[in-house]
Parts: C-alpha cells; structure tokens; sequence
C-alpha cells in the first residue's frame, strides 16, 4: 500500500488501525473537537489526540432526541457516532465554546456518552494581549487536569518536543499543498483533503512518516494538466473527502481552501520564542480565523485573498452546512470583498451528509458554467 | 457630523405616541404597560434630533454607559422586538437581510442586519457586541456589519464561566470599552453622571428584585403581559429615572394585590412558567391565556434577572465591575453562554419556586442553543418538578413560521388535555 492509500484509508472511517495499534499498547486516546484546541498538550502527556468528525454517519435518529433539526447536521451526527459507540476507543474529550452547537453537544456528551476524562477550555474571542494570557492560563489548567486525570507529568521539554513534531507535520502540510499550488498540480482536491483529514486520526510521529513517503511517491507523479477551473472551497467544517469528489466530479479542481480539516489546521507554525504555553496560545489565537473570532472576522477575507493569489484561483465555493450561523453571517462581508475584487463566489447551502451531491453538482456545473464564460 | 436619517425612528415614535394615547382612552388601566416601549422611542429620538453619535449595539449589553455619555443607543433587537408587534412588523428588514445571509439566522438579528442595509435608520457611529453571549447569530450580525459598512467596532469577548475570574477578565473588557467610547465621542467618561445614571438603574433593579419575589405569591400579582413587558424595559431603559418609577409603580400594585390577597386574574386557575421564549409579535395570545383558562404567567426565563444592584458606586472600577457583571448575569446570556447546568438549575428554580402547574417551552427556531437543551430541560422539570411542560416551535418576531392562531391552538390541546 502506498502512503496515499494509507492515508486515504485512515479519513475513512472514524477507528483506524493506528488507533487499535495504540489502543492494543493501552495508551489513551483524547478525542477534540476543533482546531483551536493545541493537539501538543495531549501528545505532551503520551496521549494521542484524535480529531472528533462524524464520517460515515448516515442518519441521525438517537441523536435527534437531544437535538433539534435547527441544529448543526455535522454536530447531530457526532452526536450519533457516540451514541452509537463509535468513540467507544476515546479516554477521554475536550471541547470549547467554538460555537453555541458545540457548546450544547459538550452537555450532552457528558451526560449521554459518559467518556471517562472531558474537559471543557474557554477559548477568547479576540486576539490581544489580555486574550493571549487569559488563554495560556486556560492552557495551564488543562495541563494540570491532565496530568492529573492521566497520572503523567507534562514537562517543558516533552511540550517543547510535541511543538517541534506538529511544527514538522505544519511543514510537511504546506509542501503537500505546494503541489497543488503548480500549474498542473500533482494532487486532485479530494487527495489532499484525505491526507489533512488523516492527520487528526494518527499519531503525529507515524503520520509525519507517512508524509514524508508521500512526498515521495508524489513528486514523481505527473501533473494533472486537463483539470477545468482551480477552485478553492471554504466555509463550514468538512471532514468528509468525498465532499470534495462531488466538486471535481463536476470538471474542475479543488487547489486550495480555508477549512479547519483543511490549511487552517496547519498553515502557521507555533513559534516558540518564550514561554511555551504562552507560545501555544498566541499561535492558537491568531491562526487563521473562523467566524468565531468576533473581532477579526474581516482577517477571513485577507486570508481568501492571500490563497487566490497564492493558487491562482478562478473561483471561491463557500459552503455553510445549514444553521452554521457564523459561517451563514460570514457570507455578507464575504460576497462583498470579492465582489470587489472580481473573485467568482458560489455560496452554497447543505447538510453534512453528502446525500444531497446531486443538488451540490447542479449547482457547481453551473458555476464552472458561468466562470468559463466569464 | 451630518445629520442622520430619523425618519423610521421619528414613525415608530409616533406610533407609540398614539398606540399610548389610544389605550390611555381605551382602557387606562393598562396604558403602564405600554409605556417603557413608548419611553425607548420617545428617548431615542430626542437624542436623534439632537444629533448624538449613535452606537448600534446588542440589547444584552446594559446601557449606562451610553446614557451616561451622550450616545443614542440603538439596539435592533430591542427595537425590533417592539416593532414586530406592529402590523407591518419586521418582515421586510429581514427580508433583506436574507438576500446575504441564510433565513436560519435568529429573525432579529436579521432585523438588525436588514435595518442597517435599509438606510431607513440612524447610520450608526458605532458598533458594539458580545461574542457568543448567548448565540451565534447575534456574535456574527456585528462583526459583519461593522467590516460591511466601515463602522469602528468593539467586541466585548465573554467568558464561558461565570465565576469571579471571569467577571474579573470581563470587567476588564468593560474598561477597554469606556475608553472606545471616549475615542469615538471625543469627549471623556463624567464619572459623576456615570454614578447618577448607575444610582437610577440600582434602583430599578431593587424593585425588579422584588417584584419577582412578589410573583412566588398565590395568587400571582402581576399579569402576563407586565411581565413580558418588563422583561424588555430593563434591556432599553436602564439608568433612566423613567425605568425607577416605572417598576416602582408595578411593584407598589403588585403589593397592594398581595395584601388583599388578591392576584392579577379574577380567578387564577393556572400557573404557567414560560421556560424560553415568548410570542414577542403578539403578547395578545399570553392574555388570551389569561381569560380563556385563567392561566397567568408566574415567570419567565428572559425577566429572570437575578443581579443584585451594584453596592458600592464610590469608584469608577467599582461601577464597571457592576456593570459587566450584570451584562454577564443578563437572562439569556448567562443561559446560553456556558454550561447547561446553569439553565436547567434556574428553570427547575423558577417551575419549583413560582409553583408553576405548567411550562411551555416556546422554542423561538432562531435559538439553536435552546432547541439543544430541550430535552434535558424536559427531563429535568419531569424529574426534579414532575409537571408537565408544553414544547412548540415558532418565531418569536415572525407570525409567518407559527401565527397567534397556530400557536393558540397548541395551547389549548395542552391545556385541554391538563385540565
């Protein structure tokens, strides 16, 4: 098997073999729910953190007990997975305040799925200084929750060491989507989103390795020259590739995004210029923005403009799983600035499962439609 | 500065002006309840006509500092919540709104979207808001308003908690809020007026302290629609002497009522806690509930407003202090914010101590965190209270999703099957 249909097979469903493997040498797993959560605290205390997503889920008829229809789709269906007991394999679970969906599902977890450790950090809304303290205190008490609740004592060195090998998988990231920035790019859309996905699924050493196999193989590999229009995808979460399939599916493709199962996840590295849990934080805080970073939501639109360039791209999909109200407000300014700046925008509505492709597909032909024609 | 567009607000102004005049002649008994709306508009366009910066902010933020600094406050959501009891209501703002954002956005938010795309109200000088305090529509419609029309903005970042820590780093935002006011006013924060204001708001908030513990009594003293109205007034006029003589005067009736022991309905049948929201577009179906089945409204979530008045005024970081405590403290805020707890404990508190018969959860579809809590709500009043509690959907400002009608007929299947 190639380090491609590896990484592959692990975005496909929720347990994998890297996490029996972990399991079988009764290590813990932490699953978390969103990317401003530093994955190094958790591997810092020999924990191998595991990215929550809902992939395969096709209805949700436990979780609709606890949640309504105007709630979050992608939310209900984690919800099923764990009642279901597809995260039978978690130790344990963190959330935040990402959004009001996940501050609800948190409750509810801890209640209804009982995983043994959870905890909940207060993430800021802002940036400044005083944000940056408040988090690096938050940080700090969920290190001595940890270490408390896992019987493990966090070292500065084993933190510092966990930075430097999320720093590595950051840079492996960016060279993996490097290949997509070339005229004829060496990776479709749905690949790349695959191997992202896969990084929240695998212990970082293992996956580091992996990608270093893949940049391997791929750099061999002969560019896609007959690929349509170069799209970038954005807007609420998207854990599941297949996703991006149904967009390429249609004649383009995918070449970049702003998801946090995408480059948001790791397009910065965390500096380590102090103290590190300061360090953490401020990395965390100013990492490229989701709509629940009320100040700076106008940094959504620097960061889209910085991509288009970046990939040369024809055109933005932005879509909002409905009732995702942030990304939902997100749109007006959004439509606004690249209007502006002559940048094509197909906004478009779904749910999380991708039972709903055939009217993605009409809707995208008819964008590739009106971006030939432009 | 040039002079903004009043026109709306001059309308809306007029309206109340007359709807008071009309109910005055009509039925003078209640004409009160009308007023705190009447006195928003009424204070709002004064400040209009004297062309004062305008902050467009959210209604869960307490607004002493804007009357203490010569600011127009404009909330949407409360002026929205008054005016889409009007015939034409609010349809049209949020109508346009959706033509840029999902219709899955709370509906006055949507208002507030639409109303500042319109140019029908005051351009606002300034935008200020709450992140996630309680929802995520209300955390995004500022931000994106703000970057959409190049208005200056400010966020107050809340924490998830509500313990001393988070009052502490809250507070702080408060701070760094008075001196944006400054920045944008051009004029500095008179400490004096500040403390006159925060004296008025502490003494309303001593008589909403103690009207609330006046509607524990049985018979409740105090009718629906007053306490539906009051829940209101609080969010647009605190720091007013208006707002002081006003809760005063409902206080002082509600106490006579409890010494003739005598309640709010000739016979009261019912007591109903209304867990959630409330049919902001028509208060006429909580008084059809009142003489169809003599079911009053002992309490709802949104006038539970449980801050104790701000005890020492001597300096200004005491006042502010105060201040964000109350806004962090507000109903809905404190409920959405953090954890679930807080709002099954105090919904238990209300059914418990108000000794309702009843609840109705009137699910507003724009409260996600609501709808998300509605189970464990259910199973929490079955178990701790053992009463049996009603559950609809419909839009609390749009009669579109669930007319009066609708809703009433929900109503009576309830109440019919209870009785």
């Amino acid at each position: 098997m190639t380090s491609l249909e590896e990484l592959s097979e692990i975005s496909k469903t929720i347990a994998n073999p890297a996490v029996d493997k972990w399991k079988a040498q009764g290590k813990p797993i932490v699953g978390f729910f969103c990317s401003y959560i530093p994955e190094e605290i958790l591997h810092a205390a020999g924990i191998f953190p595991y990215r929550i997503k809902a992939k395969g889920c096709t209805n949700t008829p436990a979780a609709d007990a606890f949640l309504a229809p105007v709630n979050c789709s992608f939310v209900r269906s984690c919800l099923e997975l764990a009642l279901e007991g597809s995260y039978g394999f978690l130790d344990g679970v963190v959330s935040m305040n990402s959004c009001e969906h996940i501050r609800r599902l948190y409750d509810i977890w801890k209640r209804k799925v009982k995983t043994p450790y959870s905890h909940f950090l207060c993430v800021p809304h802002k940036t400044d200084e005083e944000a940056v303290n408040w988090y690096r205190d938050e940080l700090a008490i969920f290190k001595a929750g940890l270490e408390k609740a896992f019987g493990v004592s966090i070292t500065e060195e084993s933190i510092r060491n966990s930075i430097a090998v999320h720093n590595e998988t950051r840079d492996l990231l960016r060279k993996v989507y490097e290949l997509r920035q070339r005229e004829t790019p060496l990776l479709t859309g749905k690949e790349a989103h695959e191997i992202v996905v896969a990084a929240m699924a695998t212990p970082k050493e293992d996956y580091n390795r992996l990608l270093k196999g893949l940049l391997e193989e791929v750099g061999k590999r002969e560019g896609i020259s007959a690929h349509g229009p170069r799209l970038m995808v954005m807007g609420s979460v998207i854990d599941d590739p297949d996703y991006i399939g149904i967009i390429e599916d249609m004649g383009c493709l995918v070449v970049t995004d702003a998801l946090c199962f995408g480059s948001r996840y790791f397009w910065e590295p965390v500096k380590t210029n102090g103290d590190l849990m300061e360090c953490l934080a401020r990395s965390y805080l100013k990492r490229p923005v989701c709509p629940r970073m009320s100040e700076d939501i106008g940094q959504i639109v620097t960061y889209t403009k910085e991509m288009v360039e970046k990939f040369n791209i024809d055109g933005v999909i932005m879509e909002r799983i409905r009732c995702c109200d942030l990304w939902g407000g997100t749109t007006l300014i959004l439509q606004k600035r690249l209007d502006e700046l002559n940048i094509p925008l197909l906004v478009v509505d779904r749910e999380y499962m991708t039972s709903g492709a055939g009217q993605m597909s009409t809707r995208v032909g008819a964008f590739l439609e009106m971006i030939g024609r432009g | 500065m040039t002079q903004k567009n009043i026109r709306e607000i001059e309308n809306v102004h007029n309206s109340m002006q007359g709807l008071l005049k009309h109910v005055g002649s009509k039925y003078p008994e209640r004409k009160w309840m009308y007023e705190p709306a009447a006195k928003y508009f009424e204070l709002l366009y004064e400040d209009l006509v004297q062309n004062k910066p305008v902050a467009w902010y959210f209604f869960l933020l307490t607004p002493e500092l804007f009357r203490a600094m010569d600011i127009a406050p404009f909330s949407g959501e409360y002026a929205g919540s008054v005016i889409s009891s009007f015939p034409e209501g609010i349809i049209k703002y949020m109508e346009l709104a959706e033509q840029h954002v999902p219709d899955s956005l709370c509906a006055i938010n949507k208002y507030t979207l639409g109303a500042a795309l319109s140019g029908d109200f005051p351009y606002p000088d300034m935008l200020i808001h709450i992140a996630a305090h309680p929802c995520d529509s209300a955390s995004i419609v500022y931000p994106v308003l703000a970057e959409y029309l190049g208005v200056p903005q400010f966020c107050l970042d809340t924490p998830y908690l509500d313990d001393e820590k988070s009052h502490r780093y809250f507070a702080s935002q408060f701070s760094k809020l008075i001196s944006f006011l400054e920045e944008q006013t051009n004029q500095k924060l008179d400490f004096d007026r500040l403390r006159q204001v925060v004296e008025y708001s502490n003494q309303a908030q001593e008589y909403v302290l103690k009207a609330n513990e006046l509607r524990k009594e049985v018979p409740c003293p105090i009718s629906s629609r007053s306490s539906a109205t009051a829940a209101g007034a609080i969010l647009g006029l605190a720091g007013t002497p208006f707002l002081v003589d006003w809760y005063k005067k409902q206080y002082e009736m509600a106490l006579e009522r409890v010494q003739r022991n005598e309640g709010a309905l000739p016979e009261e049948k019912l007591r109903v806690a209304m867990i959630w929201s409330s049919t902001f577009f028509d208060l006429g179906v909580l008084e059809w509930m009142e003489r169809e089945y003599g079911a009053v409204v002992v309490m709802d979530l949104l006038n539970l407003w449980i801050n104790e008045p701000i005890e020492d005024t001597s300096s200004l970081s005491k006042i502010v202090h105060g201040l964000a405590s109350k806004t962090l403290k507000a109903p809905m805020g404190r409920h959405g914010r953090g954890p679930v707890d807080t709002l099954l404990e105090e919904v238990v508190g209300i059914c418990r101590d108000y000794k309702a018969d009843v609840a109705i959860f009137a699910g507003h579809v724009g409260c996600k965190y609501g709808w998300a809590s509605a189970k464990l709500l259910k199973d929490a009043i079955k178990e701790e209270v053992g009463i049996p509690t009603l559950f609809f959907d419909f839009d609390a400002y749009d009669p579109r999703v669930a007319s009066s009608e609708t809703i009433k007929a929900k109503i009576e299947q309830f109440f019919d099957t209870y009785l």
